[in-house]
């Protein structure tokens, strides 16, 4: 049979079939497991037995899983994609070449030239010296500007229409020269348009500001051409 | 304007001819509809299993919901050259019934004769690759049959009903090493009858 049985000097060898089948306690397949490291006879057998072990749960009845129990896997598994995305955003390229002055596509293009008529944001001092940026419009417009109180920003908009069907609005970080970043503003628009967001991150390492429209629970990197901008240096 | 593309990822279409190697590579990098296509090839193996041993639908739900949820988020620790993806998956299945098992206490525990499962349903699935491994199913169950009743009676309590070696014992009235030892031929004489090849094919 090519497995051995009796040649183990310690008696380990009683022991293999019980631990390939799942039935020593956690302490005892501690023990077992410390114990193949150091012996060969039982790592021949355990390499023996283990395909045999494997063929088992073919036995089963085949039963079906409901379909609920995929559609509550997939939902974590979807959600911690996204997270991981968000977190990790490997391979970043940049989105937005027409706002960091690469050869630009003929629509971005268009874009720009909307952009350079508007000329810089402009910082207005108010009252409380919070300084406030106006909003430029790239798409779609409404008024739109943002406060930034000691590095924390707040985003206030009028007149936008609501996001398209199924999608948010989300605000985006941007340095220039570099991609924009995601943040976890996301928003849609009261029946008036307005909206008062709070942007994290909005500090003054941030030379503009974005918004995108995006799927619900936003994006790790924009999908579509940014609505407005608020340039911020 | 039309949405950007991250890169040239596969398609669904692409993914579901990939094969179970392939796609953990995609799972290893957080790729959701990769794992969507390994989940519902190897669901049902899973969910018949824990049923099987636990012999509850919701426990079952829950012990197939963490072995895959583990299978995400450990992805990177399946080595394609130790085993198939499959007896990955059930190998995690198993401990996680296991465990499941021993956190109940004693009395809860289901004997693994196949009581108490009143609804069996066929798998949905009639796909070629299913077809064969209900052979393959067969084969098993017929090889199982073959064994004498004492062998098979240790190796059901202890693989499917998560029973250890001493409580086997006990239960049975029987010396510890007498139960170690039908464990042992029970195998043995099981892998004789599947073969050295058949039983590696399912590993």
């Amino acid at each position: 049979m090519g497995v051995n049985m009796d040649t183990h000097t310690d008696g380990c060898g009683s022991d293999v079939a019980a631990y390939a089948l799942g039935a020593l306690t956690a302490a005892e397949t501690r023990r077992f497991e410390a114990h193949l490291e150091t012996c060969d006879l039982c790592r021949t057998d355990l390499a023996a037995l283990r395909p045999v072990v494997d063929a088992l749960p073919a036995a089963a009845e085949p039963v079906a899983p409901p379909p609920a129990l995929r559609k509550r896997i997939m939902g974590v598994v979807e959600a911690e994609a996204r997270e991981r995305r968000r977190v990790e955003r490997p391979e970043r390229r940049s989105r937005f070449s027409f706002l960091t002055m690469r050869p630009l596509p003929a629509m971005a293009a268009a874009c720009v030239l909307v952009l350079a008529g508007v000329g810089i944001g402009v910082a207005v001092l108010q009252d409380d010296e919070a300084p406030v940026y106006q909003g430029q419009c790239i798409r779609a417009c409404g008024d739109v500007e943002m406060r930034v109180d000691d590095g924390h920003g707040t985003l206030k908009v009028e007149g936008m229409d609501q996001p398209p069907e199924g999608r948010v609005y989300q605000v985006w970080t941007q340095r220039f020269g570099e991609d924009p970043e995601p943040t976890d503003a996301l928003f849609t628009v009261d029946k008036d348009g307005s909206a008062s967001v709070d942007v994290p991150g909005a500090s003054d390492r941030v030379d503009q500001v974005l918004v995108t429209d995006e799927p619900r629970g936003g994006s790790p990197e924009p999908t579509t051409a940014p609505y407005f901008a608020v340039r911020m240096s | 304007m039309a949405p950007f593309r991250r890169s040239a990822k596969p398609t669904a279409a692409t993914l579901t001819g990939l094969a179970d190697e392939d796609l953990m590579d995609l799972v290893r990098d957080g790729d959701s509809a990769a794992f969507s296509v390994i989940y519902d090839r190897h669901s049902t193996a899973a969910f018949s299993l824990a049923y099987r041993m636990v012999g509850k639908r919701n426990a079952a739900e829950d012990v197939v919901q963490e072995a895959f949820l583990s299978l995400w988020r450990a992805g990177s620790r399946y080595d394609g050259a130790r085993g198939s993806v499959r007896t990955w998956v059930l190998g995690i299945v198993h401990n996680r019934a296991i465990d499941a098992l021993r956190r109940s206490s004693v009395h809860d525990k289901r004997r693994a004769s196949g009581e108490g499962i009143e609804e069996r349903f066929e798998a949905p699935e009639r796909t070629d690759a299913e077809a064969a491994r209900r052979s393959e199913a067969g084969e098993v169950r017929e090889a199982l049959g073959v064994l004498p009743p004492d062998q098979l009676k240790v190796i059901e309590l202890a693989y499917f009903g998560g029973f250890t070696h001493s409580e086997i014992a006990e239960m049975l009235d029987t010396p510890l090493g007498t139960v170690k030892g039908r464990m042992r031929l029970g195998l043995e004489k099981l892998r004789g009858v599947l073969g050295e090849g058949a039983a590696e094919a399912w590993a």
